[in-house]
Parts: structure tokens; C-alpha cells; sequence
């Protein structure tokens, strides 16, 4: 106990005279730690979040749809419930109406915002709607005395998005208007999602979606009162699948074309909970490149200040010291470290909840966001953190056991410290003096320090790398699409009815419109897409004229639809996840009209072509086949070319008052939100850039700082020979660019690997309509190298005073 | 600043020229002092021994001579020049092109091979054709087919002539070793006083060795002895400097 004290004494002086280093390393760790639980608790986090906010709103079990464009009286939904033999099971029911339209958001100093929106009508309760209630984050939420008032809560992030007030007026068309007394959201906002537009959010830029009473919404529609949907909540223990399979049966009896979904089935529910898990792929990924790039680091760090005292282990050996208690003082040097890195661990791991909280906020628009310490993910890391550095100390440490005291002591020049791989380079000469040989061969010297600098500063750059590497991937395959939906007219718009409507007609409204050059009517068909023995997905078929001017897809391989056949074109991407190419069959489900109502028909097509935009959920067919679905000459969208100088927003307002214009869009709209939706992402990705960065300029700063100290009767034996301080730090630049140069092409290739493993494997489960393309562009690449290369070689500058102040004589004097 | 020079009258100007030199440290209250009021000329191709026992000033006289400290009091002039008021750049420009050290753990660059530490020396001082002279300089001091060794597959001994080699190859006109045999066996450190005493008649350069090895005294032109940082003796050898067959320690 007593010797225990002793070394324990003589370990907490070393501390004295090391603190800083020991902070530093222990830093590194509580980065690599911190950010490890940070990253690995994203998927708990948001899984609690989602959790919380359905609770709080009191999200519906079970959700009845009727097809858009259809409707049916008050009191018929609630009947149809109230019959089926699970009734019992329903504790509560609420009839709604969700009115496609668009509206006209004045502003202040600027033009007046014209968006596509949606207004869901709720039956109020004095908290607003009972099910599937409304938050608001802002202004004010609905309440029971709002029941038929022109007053509406506005979705937020559409509000955030362009910088609108809490508070503020609406026009919708007709003249009609609606007063927005807060922002805020409801389940079916939590991730904002377009018709046809897959299983994306990021809507929300270019959709306002606005709740409000039923009454009201009522009102707005016009002609006698109707509902097309009703959320149910459900009693304990009552099993949802079963009540929508009641539903479904008790539709098709009366006569209703609708669907019948369970919470858990729902788009924005499904991709925010299938997020939650994909993402979290994605940031174990990031997490395990930082934690080890520290690992390694911490490693290769303790372990050099380890080396420095071997000498000192040579004595205590050379004094009969029992080999146990020589180990003592550089294990406390490992614990010292591993306890400073817990500690700031522990710190930085209860402030990744606060820190993450913001991105998520920024990524997720929930109302209740639970970001509480995973102890079991800290612990994880902080294991890691606990472990290697002790680890680091004892194999120095065994390695200066296993000599006799005599080598051990001997550190000078009868000690065969060997000149690593050095001889390998003896012949290989740089052009310059022999200075200028300096910095490789001392890199060389010592290569297992080098490669552990190299592989720590390589995992840490591999990180920035895949940053850039992803963003790259989506703007490359957002741009892909965008060029797609507008070649050969980049400027068209969509115009989308509020309804089907007669083809001919709905081309003379828009081709009217003043600015519009040419009008090109489409029906657009909400499909789901499955070949025998794949996984089904939900798309749109839009039936088009391939013959058109306004626009046509363009056909990559096979041909365009022969008119009057079953045949589409679908996209690569399509055909690659549905494993057809050009000539195989497919099958499509699409909503076929049944007297007044539609009814779910399955057909089996042939694929005509494919096509380059990479998301998956665009087919087109030819209008002939509008006649199977029940729909001949119908549209309820059209495509337009404006003339040369008229402005989309020229075009919507010319067109806003009309009865059948639901929205005007440019073309490339439904690109624009995507890249809003992976915009989010990059919240995520910067946070984890910063750290990387603060990482990489920590390892880099400690390293040169050991290495400077290392070399140190080096620098003295050459500032003797009067070579300048100046010049003493540029070799140590020298050799740390070495260093940052292996980094960089070490984290080149990592991160291209994490780039194509995240995009190929990782995404393609998170962002499954998207097929996205693995690029990182030579500019990021550039940035990448940069960042990482400088960061390291000028790392020695913070240390240059070290050298300058240098106390030459001292230093020549040590004797070894 | 230059090389050694001749005076206008024919006799030669010393090299090295200190005169009341002192210097003090500052241990928190207590005052150290190293050297105290010494007087001390070395003239070119002078063979100077410093002896004195441990803590008598010796290193701290060598450090002065090589500017790798300043005195607190006194001046010291080399080549004629007063090097205390030097500026920065300019003491590391005197290092590189008049005084070359050589140490007692000869502090070699262990990246490098035996050919490049003293190509190190020549590159340093400004020579044209580094590698040339540091080939030619190794060659001299016996080590002619080491070149390409790394200091770790040296002797001890052969380290040391590497070392001096690389003090050779810098051609500077003052050579300042400190304790340079203290590792080195009888025989070696015998070998390295003979280049040591041959680098005097054959460059004429002023050597300065710094030693608490009263035999090795004996080989020297003068003998300065330093006791608790005074000069307590400065006298030529009587009899003239000894063979260094003759020695035995």
C-alpha cells in the first residue's frame, strides 16, 4: 500500500509536468467517445421522439381514405365504422376533409407567395382536434370556439421555410380567405410528403398544408357539406390490421373507392420510424470512423510518451524493482489518460443530446423532441476510451520488460533503436541538400508511428471525405433528375386540377392563360409498381402524348408505349429494383372508376422503354390505355411551355382564380424538395464534419507536439550547427505534410469506400425511390486533401515556439 | 562575420578572445554563478584543453565561445568581431560558418546515414559540392566504406569520427568538442585526439576541448584550468604538446 503511494506520487508529478498533453489525448478520446454516443443514440433519439409526439397529439390507429376527388356525406364514414364487427373496439372516431387547393401568401416587400396546399378540416374539441390533434409551435393552436371561423394553424415548416410570421392572412381561390393564427403541425406533417413523390419528405418548402375545423373546411369546398376521410383510435389491445381489413370490406360493400391504413402504414409514419433505423447504418458508419481515427490516435500518442520513459524503466530494473511495480507509473500514465477521457467524455456525450437536439429539430418538425444521455451507448464507447489508452501504456511498457536493463537504459547510441524502414529508402534520394532528407527519413524511421498517425488522420479524413462525397452523390442525382423532368424545356410548368376533368377542356384553360405558349393535358394515376418476387413500390403513371413538343421522357433503351397496348416506360432504376429490363412484365395496381366511386384493378404490362430520371416512382404510358382505367379523355394535370419571358408565377396568377387550377408548379418542383429533404441531412453531416475537423487538428496539434519533443536533441544539434528555427520547423512541416499527405490518400480511399458502402448499401434502404449515383466530385476531393494535409503540416507552427525558445545547451547535454 | 585573419603586422590576431567574461543564472532567489571574470585567447591552429571537474564552468565557457549562450558580463570577440550585440540571425549565421561542435553523445542524426550526417555539415555551411566534400571528409577520418551505414550500425567510436567528420566537413576555423572520447574506449578516443590533433596542422584550425581527463591535457599546445568558474591556470604544455602515443588512461 505504501509503495502503491509512492509511485502514485511520483505518477500525479508527471501529471504536473504533462497535463496539458494528457488533456489534450484525453480530449481526442472524449471526441471520438462523445461523438460515438452522440451518433450511435440518433436512432433511440428519434424512435423516442416519434414515440412522444404521436402520444402527445393522440395520433388515430387507423385512418379511412376516399380516393382523391371523392367524397361522401357527413355521418356516412362514421356509419360505415360503427358496422363493422370491431366497432366496439373503436373509442373514437373523427370525420374529416382534406381540400386540395392553393394559396396566395401576401408578403412584405416582396412578391406574393403562390403555393400548392392542402386544408385538412377537423372536428374541434377544446384542445383543437381530438385525434390526430394540432401543435403550435408558434401563434396559437385551434380551439373548440375556431369551429367554423376562417382560421387556420399553418404547417411550420412551410412558414420557416419562407420566413413567414406566426400570424397572418391567406388567399385562396375565389377570393376566399383564411387567417393563420399560428404555425405548428399534426401527425400527418411530421414529415411532409407530395402525391407521386415517393416516400420523400422535405415538401414542406413547396406545400401549405393548413388545419383547420371542419366547418370551415366545408365552407371552403362550397356546395352542401361533405367528408372523404375519418381517423379511429382504437382501445387496448384492439389490433389495427384487423379493424382496417373490416374497413376495407365495409368500403367495397358501399360502394367506396378509398383505402384503409393503419398508423403504422402510413407514408409519413413508416419513413420516419424506417429512417430512424437506416439513417442510424449511415452514422454508425461516421461514428466508428471517428471513434477509431481517436482510438488510434489516443493509442499512438499514449504510447510515444510511454517510450520516453523507458530509460527510466531500465533503471528500476537495473535496481532489482520488481518488474510489476515498474509498470505502475506508465499504466497510471494510461489511467490518467483514460479518466480525463472519460470525464470530458461523459461531458461532451450529455451535451451531444443538446447538440444533437438542434439538428434534429432542424431535420424533424416534432413536436415533443427526446434526446435523453444512452447510457448504454456512452458505455459502449467510453470502454473503448477506458481501455485503450491503458492498452497503449502496457505495450511500451512490456516490450521495455522484456529487455534486459542494460538495453533498456541504453536509449542512446549503442541502443540498435534500428532505422525502421529507413535503409529501404537509403538509396532513394530526394533532390536537395541532405536537410532536405530529413523529413522523409525520419518518417521512414519510425513507420509504425507514422502509419498510426497516418491511419488515425486517414479514419478522420475518410469522415469528411464521405461528407462531401454524399453531397456530392445527391446533388449529382437530384441534378440527374432535375435535367431529366427538364430537357429540351426547361422552364415548363405543371398545371394540377383540382379534379379529373374533359382533356380538351383542360388543355383550352390552360393554353389560354396568358404566357403560355403551348398546353399538353396528362393524367397522372397514383400506382404501386411489383414484379413476382420484389418488394411492391407506389409510384404515379402518367399517360401522355410521346409525340408532344411541350415534353416526353426521354426513352434510354426499348421505345416509346405503342398506342392501344399495355405498355409503360419506367425507369432504370424501377426496372433494376423490379428486376425487368426492356420487353418484361410488370404489374400495376391503379384505382379504375366504378360508377361513382373507383375500385382497385391490377393489370399486367409489358415495359416499352426505360427512362433516366433516377427516381423510381415515374412511369408513363400512353393515353389509349386512360380507357382501361375508366378514364378516357380525362386529365387532371397539364404540361406547359411558357412563352419566352413569362414567368411561372405570371402563369399561376393568371390562372389562380380559375375553378378547376388546384396548383402551378414549375416542372422541377418535385426535385426542388428533394434536395430540401437531403438538405436536412446536411445538418446532420456538418456537425459530424465539424467534429471530424476538431479531431483531425487535435490528433495532428499532439502529435507534431510529441514529435517536436522526440526530436528534440535533433532540433538542438542542428540550431548548433546554426541551422535557423525557422528552418528546424519547416523539416518537422516537412514530415508532418508526409504524415498529412499519407492521411489525405488514406482518407481519399476510405472515404470513397464509406461513400459508395453509404450510397450502395445504406441509402438504398433509407431512400428507397431514389437511385442514387456515387460521385465525389474532383473539387471536394481537392477540398478534402486540402483541409486534411494543411491542417497536419501546419500543426507544427502552434509548436514552433518550442523550438525557438529551445534551450540548446540543456538539451545537448542530456546525457544518455 | 569572417574566418581567422591575419594582422597587418605578420603576427597572428586570436581567434577567440574573451576578456572579463561572466555568466550568472537566476534560480529563483538563489544566483548561480557559472563563470566568473575569465580571460581567455585562442589563436588558429591552437589545440586548447579546458579541464576542471564537474560544475567548474567548462561547458558553459564552450556554449559561450559557440554563442549558444550569452555572457552577463565581459565580451567575447571572434575573429575579431564582438559577438554579444549579434542579432539573432546573425549568431546563427556565426555558428554556421565558424564554430562546429562535437559532443559527447555525438548527436547524430539517426535518419541519416554516416555519409549524409556529415554531408549534413558541409550542406549547413554553405559548401558547393556538399556531397563531395562529406565523401572526401569520411574518407579522412577512416570511414570511407561506412558511408551508407546508419549511425545505429556504428561503433561508438566510428559514431564519434562520423561526428567529427561532420565538424570537419563544415571547414569553419574554430572546432569546439565537449568531453568528445567520455564514451569512447583508450584506443578510440586515441584515435579521435590524432584527427582532432591533425585537423591543427593540416587547416590550421583552433580546437578547443573541453575535458575533465587530465592525460588528454598533455597532447595540448595550452592547458586552461577552470575551478567553480574562474580560470585558475592558462600555461602552455611544458615541453610542448606530448605524442599521443605516449598517453594511457
Amino acid at each position: 500500500m505504501k509503495r502503491l503511494r509512492f509511485w502514485l506520487r511520483w505518477s500525479l508529478r508527471d501529471l504536473r509536468g504533462r497535463w496539458a498533453l494528457v488533456l489534450a489525448i484525453g480530449l481526442v478520446l472524449a471526441i471520438g467517445t462523445g461523438v460515438y454516443a452522440g451518433l450511435g443514440s440518433m436512432k433511440d433519439w428519434r424512435i423516442a421522439s416519434n414515440d412522444a409526439s404521436y402520444a402527445v397529439l393522440h395520433a388515430h390507429d387507423v385512418e379511412v381514405s376516399l380516393t382523391t376527388g371523392t367524397s361522401a356525406p357527413p355521418g356516412s364514414l362514421r356509419r360505415l365504422v360503427e358496422g363493422i364487427p370491431a366497432a366496439g373496439e373503436v373509442v373514437a372516431i373523427a370525420e374529416r376533409l382534406r381540400l386540395p387547393t392553393q394559396v396566395e401568401v401576401p408578403r412584405r416587400g416582396a412578391e406574393a407567395l403562390l403555393s400548392p396546399a392542402e386544408v385538412i378540416g377537423s372536428p374541434l374539441g377544446p384542445g383543437g382536434p381530438a385525434i390526430d390533434g394540432v401543435y403550435a409551435s408558434a401563434g396559437r393552436a385551434l380551439r373548440a370556439g375556431d369551429e367554423g371561423r376562417p382560421v387556420a394553424v399553418l404547417e411550420r415548416g412551410f412558414a420557416e421555410y419562407h420566413g413567414l410570421p406566426s400570424r397572418g392572412v391567406l388567399r385562396l381561390p375565389g377570393g376566399r380567405r383564411l387567417r393563420y393564427v399560428g404555425l405548428g403541425g399534426a401527425p400527418e406533417s411530421f414529415m411532409v410528403t407530395r402525391p407521386g413523390g415517393g416516400e420523400f419528405g422535405g415538401a414542406e418548402a413547396q406545400f401549405a398544408l393548413l388545419f383547420t375545423s371542419l366547418r370551415t373546411a366545408q365552407r371552403l369546398a362550397g356546395g352542401p357539406p361533405r367528408v372523404d376521410d375519418a381517423v379511429l383510435r382504437l382501445g387496448a389491445g384492439a389490433s389495427p390490421s384487423a379493424v382496417r381489413r373490416q374497413l376495407e370490406r365495409a368500403l367495397a360493400a358501399a360502394g367506396l373507392s378509398g383505402e384503409v391504413k393503419t398508423l403504422a402504414e402510413d407514408t409519413a409514419h413508416r419513413v420516419l420510424y424506417k429512417d430512424a433505423s437506416g439513417d442510424q447504418q449511415m452514422f454508425d458508419v461516421f461514428a466508428f470512423l471517428i471513434l477509431a481515427g481517436a482510438a488510434l490516435a489516443a493509442f499512438n500518442l499514449a504510447t510515444r510518451i510511454v517510450e520516453s520513459q523507458r530509460r527510466e524503466i531500465g533503471i528500476g530494473m537495473a535496481l532489482g524493482v520488481p518488474p510489476r511495480q515498474l509498470a505502475i507509473r506508465p499504466l497510471l500514465l494510461g489511467v490518467q489518460i483514460a479518466v480525463a477521457g472519460t470525464v470530458l467524455g461523459l461531458a461532451l456525450g450529455l451535451a451531444m443530446g443538446e447538440i444533437f437536439r438542434g439538428v434534429l429539430e432542424g431535420l424533424l418538425p416534432l413536436p415533443a423532441m427526446r434526446t435523453p444521455f444512452e447510457l448504454g451507448v456512452f458505455l459502449r464507447a467510453a470502454a473503448v476510451g477506458l481501455v485503450l489508452p491503458i492498452l497503449a501504456t502496457a505495450i511500451p511498457v512490456w516490450r521495455g520488460l522484456r529487455q534486459t536493463p542494460v538495453q533498456a537504459i541504453r536509449v542512446g547510441f549503442r541502443s540498435a533503436r534500428g532505422s525502421g524502414v529507413a535503409g529501404l529508402a537509403k538509396r532513394l534520394r530526394l533532390p536537395g541538400s541532405s536537410i532536405a532528407q530529413l523529413p522523409l527519413r525520419n518518417a521512414l524511421r519510425a513507420p509504425r508511428r507514422t502509419l498510426l498517425t497516418v491511419l488515425g488522420i486517414g479514419a478522420v479524413l475518410s469522415v469528411l471525405v464521405a461528407f462531401l462525397g454524399l453531397i456530392d452523390s445527391f446533388n449529382a442525382t437530384v441534378d440527374r433528375s432535375e435535367a431529366e423532368v427538364a430537357h429540351g424545356n426547361p422552364n415548363r410548368i405543371v398545371v394540377a386540377l383540382d379534379g379529373f376533368r374533359p382533356a380538351g377542356a383542360a388543355r383550352r384553360l390552360v393554353a389560354r392563360a396568358p404566357g403560355v405558349a403551348a398546353a399538353e393535358p396528362q393524367l397522372t394515376l397514383p400506382v404501386t409498381l411489383s414484379a413476382s418476387g420484389r418488394e411492391a413500390f407506389e409510384g404515379s403513371l402518367t399517360l401522355l402524348d410521346f409525340a408532344s413538343p411541350v415534353w416526353v421522357p426521354t426513352i434510354v433503351a426499348g421505345a416509346a408505349p405503342v398506342a392501344g397496348r399495355p405498355e409503360v416506360v419506367i425507369s432504370e432504376k424501377a426496372a433494376q429494383d423490379l428486376g425487368v429490363g426492356v420487353g418484361g412484365t410488370i404489374e400495376l395496381a391503379y384505382p379504375r372508376r366504378r360508377g361513382a366511386g373507383y375500385e382497385e384493378a391490377r393489370a399486367r404490362v409489358r415495359v416499352a422503354g426505360l427512362h433516366p430520371d433516377p427516381f423510381r416512382t415515374f412511369a408513363y404510358a400512353d393515353p389509349s390505355v386512360a380507357a382501361l382505367a375508366g378514364f378516357p379523355g380525362i386529365a387532371n394535370r397539364v404540361s406547359a411551355t411558357p412563352r419566352p419571358g413569362a414567368s411561372e408565377n405570371r402563369i399561376a396568377r393568371a390562372l389562380f382564380h380559375a375553378p378547376a387550377v388546384a396548383s402551378v408548379e414549375r416542372a422541377t418542383a418535385t426535385t426542388e424538395f428533394v434536395r430540401n429533404r437531403l438538405g436536412d441531412f446536411v445538418g446532420v453531416l456538418r456537425l459530424i464534419e465539424g467534429f471530424a475537423l476538431a479531431l483531425a487538428l487535435l490528433i495532428a496539434f499532439n502529435s507534431s507536439a510529441i514529435g517536436i519533443d522526440e526530436r528534440r536533441r535533433e532540433n538542438a544539434t542542428m540550431l548548433a550547427f546554426g541551422v535557423t528555427s525557422a528552418r528546424a520547423v519547416a523539416l518537422a512541416v516537412g514530415e508532418s505534410l508526409i504524415a498529412g499527405l499519407l492521411g489525405a490518400v488514406a482518407g481519399l480511399a476510405g472515404g470513397y469506400l464509406v461513400t459508395s458502402w453509404v450510397v450502395g448499401q445504406t441509402l438504398p434502404e433509407t431512400l428507397p425511390d431514389l437511385g442514387l449515383v456515387v460521385q465525389i466530385t474532383p473539387a471536394s476531393l481537392l477540398v478534402a486533401a486540402a483541409v486534411g494535409v494543411l491542417a497536419v503540416a501546419l500543426a507544427p507552427l502552434l509548436s514552433a515556439r518550442r523550438i525557438r525558445r529551445m534551450d540548446v545547451p540543456s538539451t545537448l547535454r542530456v546525457m544518455e | 562575420m569572417s574566418a581567422a585573419e591575419t594582422s597587418a603586422g605578420g603576427a597572428e590576431q586570436p581567434l577567440v578572445e574573451l576578456s572579463g567574461v561572466a555568466r550568472r543564472y537566476e534560480m529563483g532567489e538563489v544566483t548561480v554563478t557559472a563563470l566568473e571574470g575569465v580571460d581567455l585567447t585562442v589563436s588558429p591552429g591552437e589545440f586548447v584543453v579546458v579541464l576542471g571537474p564537474s560544475g567548474s564552468g567548462k561547458t558553459t565557457l564552450l556554449n559561450m565561445i559557440g554563442a549558444l549562450d550569452s555572457p552577463t558580463e565581459g565580451e567575447i570577440r571572434i575573429a575579431g568581431e564582438e559577438i554579444g550585440g549579434a542579432s539573432r540571425a546573425e549568431l546563427f549565421a556565426f555558428r554556421r560558418h565558424t564554430v562546429s561542435f562535437i559532443f559527447q553523445t555525438f548527436n547524430l542524426f539517426p535518419a541519416l546515414t554516416a555519409l549524409e550526417n556529415v554531408e549534413f555539415g558541409a550542406d549547413v555551411s554553405g559548401h558547393g559540392n556538399a556531397r563531395a566534400v562529406a565523401a572526401q571528409t569520411l574518407e579522412r577520418v577512416g570511414l570511407g566504406n561506412r558511408g551508407d551505414h546508419f549511425p545505429h550500425e556504428l561503433s561508438g567510436g566510428e559514431q564519434q569520427r562520423v561526428a567529427i567528420a561532420r565538424a570537419l566537413a563544415t571547414r569553419n576555423p574554430i572546432l569546439l568538442a565537449d568531453e568528445p572520447t567520455g564514451e569512447l574506449d583508450f584506443r578510440t578516443g586515441v584515435q579521435i585526439l590524432e584527427l582532432l590533433h591533425e585537423q591543427t596542422h593540416t587547416e590550421r584550425t583552433a580546437v578547443l576541448v573541453v575535458t575533465h581527463n587530465r592525460e588528454i591535457a598533455r597532447v595540448a599546445h595550452r592547458v586552461v584550468e577552470l575551478s567553480s568558474g574562474h580560470v585558475v591556470a592558462d600555461r602552455p604544455n611544458p615541453g610542448g604538446p606530448a605524442a599521443i602515443s605516449e598517453l594511457h588512461w
